[in-house]
């Protein structure tokens, strides 16, 4: 049952991302859209070259192209990723060929010419029948005694790649229990130190107990980081994660006396006691990244992690987490 | 000396432009395209789009202001459409595409940019061919792989969506 919830939760997201927003599938949606490009239907329609040089998808010089391999676009035309999906349902026709009875298997065979021709024939297919009959059962023997040798070797060959392989498995999972104990212990370790260093303001109503001013980070909803536009689409971010959810988190774990947050969308935990301000627009923090922790500035003006651009949706993540710890409304 | 001047700093800006996006080489420009683009929802604003054919992908790559989005489309194996993340220039698979073509738009992930592209629907027509009359929207989801998971049409999305969010 947790399985079907889970791949319908899965399936809901998948669909959720897959769609635009109820409002505009309807019909009418057209008037809320973005403006059209001048003249964008002479394009569309004639495949011309109105609006930039070289000309649009045009007709590829006569004949339908559905169905043709990607080999075979026209020129000015490039792959849509679109084109292979436009069945919606229709039949698919696979491979079969045509029947039209001239495959090489059906040749004609001429008629034999008279009934000695036939009765030799037969008695010559006879005795041939019969000797093959007989060299077919010598050989099926002597194939079938040496599969059976065959099989044999192959089962013992089996019997010790079976075993190497256990070992070896034996051997990498005990591995991975000591790395994954030593990561556990690891991370005990750094959470205990964090118990030790508690920041004075990480309790209840910590947004306003924070010892620096707080509430000028946030609050729009496409950061003002030049790089943010880009990148953002590219990764496939709309928005980062809001203040109220990263503070409901901080909140529940100081509740919880647990001294890091997940990250939303992340595998990253932040050690919230450990955020601190750096000068006015500026902080300090302590993250785990799955390999240990480490300690990471950022810059919530200029949106950098360590000084850089974040690379990842994840490490954006991880810089406006720190930063509403910080600066956001808490 | 100044008109050397400002040739050296037109000569440094072509050569930033020239790598600023990955080339390869038998690269070929299939189009290019004034039109307009949208950026996180905002609102449109004017872009030069340019086709690419770039070995076995098409590339699609946006100008908006100083910032250039790239997309890709790759037939073989099986379909897949990447973006171009800027910051590491890498490739990775979107979550989703759209198109309508009673407004000759194109959408990545979630809306997050949206292109007006005239060529790339009319592209879709001739691929898509009967299949493809009197269809307006279509959308295609894929998987961390990169491969298509879903493909809906017109208020077949729609209903889609109701059905799943019950």
């Amino acid at each position: 049952m947790n399985r079907l919830i889970r791949l319908g939760t899965l399936a809901a997201l998948s669909l959720s991302l897959a769609l635009p927003p109820l409002p505009l599938l309807a019909s009418g949606a057209a008037a809320t859209e973005p403006a059209a490009a001048p003249e964008p239907t002479l394009l569309a329609r004639g495949g011309g070259g109105g609006g930039g040089r070289g000309g649009g998808g045009g007709r590829g010089g006569g004949g339908s192209s559905y169905g043709r391999s990607s080999g075979s676009r026209p020129s000015g035309s490039g792959r849509t990723g679109f084109g292979n999906y436009s069945n919606g349902g229709s039949a698919y026709r696979g491979s079969s060929k045509p029947a039209g009875g001239f495959s090489s298997g059906s040749k004609p065979k001429p008629a034999a010419s008279g009934t000695r021709q036939t009765q030799r024939s037969q008695t010559a297919t006879t005795r041939q029948q019969g000797r093959q009959d007989g060299a077919g059962d010598r050989q099926g023997q002597r194939t079938d005694q040496r599969g059976d040798r065959q099989g044999e070797r192959t089962d013992r060959t089996d019997i010790r790649q079976d075993n190497r392989t256990d070992r070896s498995t034996n051997r990498q999972d005990q591995r991975s229990d000591r790395v994954s104990d030593r990561t556990d212990v690891r991370r005990d370790r750094s959470d205990n130190r964090w118990d030790n260093y508690w920041s004075g303001w990480a309790r209840p109503g910590w947004g306003y107990a924070r010892p620096w001013n707080y509430g000028w980070y946030g609050g729009w909803s496409s950061p003002p980081w030049n790089w943010w536009g880009a990148s953002a689409a590219a990764w496939g971010v709309t928005t980062l994660t809001t203040a109220a959810i990263i503070d409901a988190a901080v909140d529940d774990a100081i509740s919880d006396q647990v001294t890091y947050i997940a990250v939303p969308n992340t595998s990253f935990e932040l050690y919230y006691p450990s955020v601190e301000p750096a000068g006015s627009q500026g902080v300090t923090f302590v993250v785990n990244d799955n390999t240990g922790t480490v300690e990471m500035t950022a810059d919530c003006q200029q949106g950098t992690l360590d000084g850089r651009t974040p690379r990842t949706a994840a490490e954006a993540e991880l810089l406006n987490a720190a930063c509403v710890v910080a600066y956001g409304d808490g | 000396m100044t008109s050397l001047r400002l040739l050296a700093l037109l000569g440094s800006a072509v050569s930033l432009a020239a790598v600023a996006l990955p080339r390869a080489a038998g690269a070929q420009t299939l189009y290019s395209l004034n039109t307009t683009c949208s950026i996180q929802r905002m609102a449109p604003v004017p872009c030069v789009v340019e086709a690419v054919d770039v070995g076995d992908a098409t590339e699609y790559r946006h100008r908006v202001g100083d910032r250039t989005l790239v997309y890709r489309v790759i037939d073989e194996p099986y379909v897949r459409i990447e973006a171009l993340n800027p910051t590491t220039n890498t490739w990775g698979p979107v979550r989703n595409a759209s198109i309508r073509f009673s407004t000759n738009e194109l959408c990545f992930n979630d809306r997050a940019f949206c292109v007006i592209n005239p060529n790339y629907l009319n592209s879709v027509r001739e691929e898509g061919g009967p299949a493809l009359a009197g269809r307006d929207r279509m959308a295609l989801s894929f998987g961390s792989n990169g491969r298509t998971e879903i493909a809906c049409f017109d208020d077949g999305c729609t209903r889609l969506k109701e059905a799943l969010d019950q």
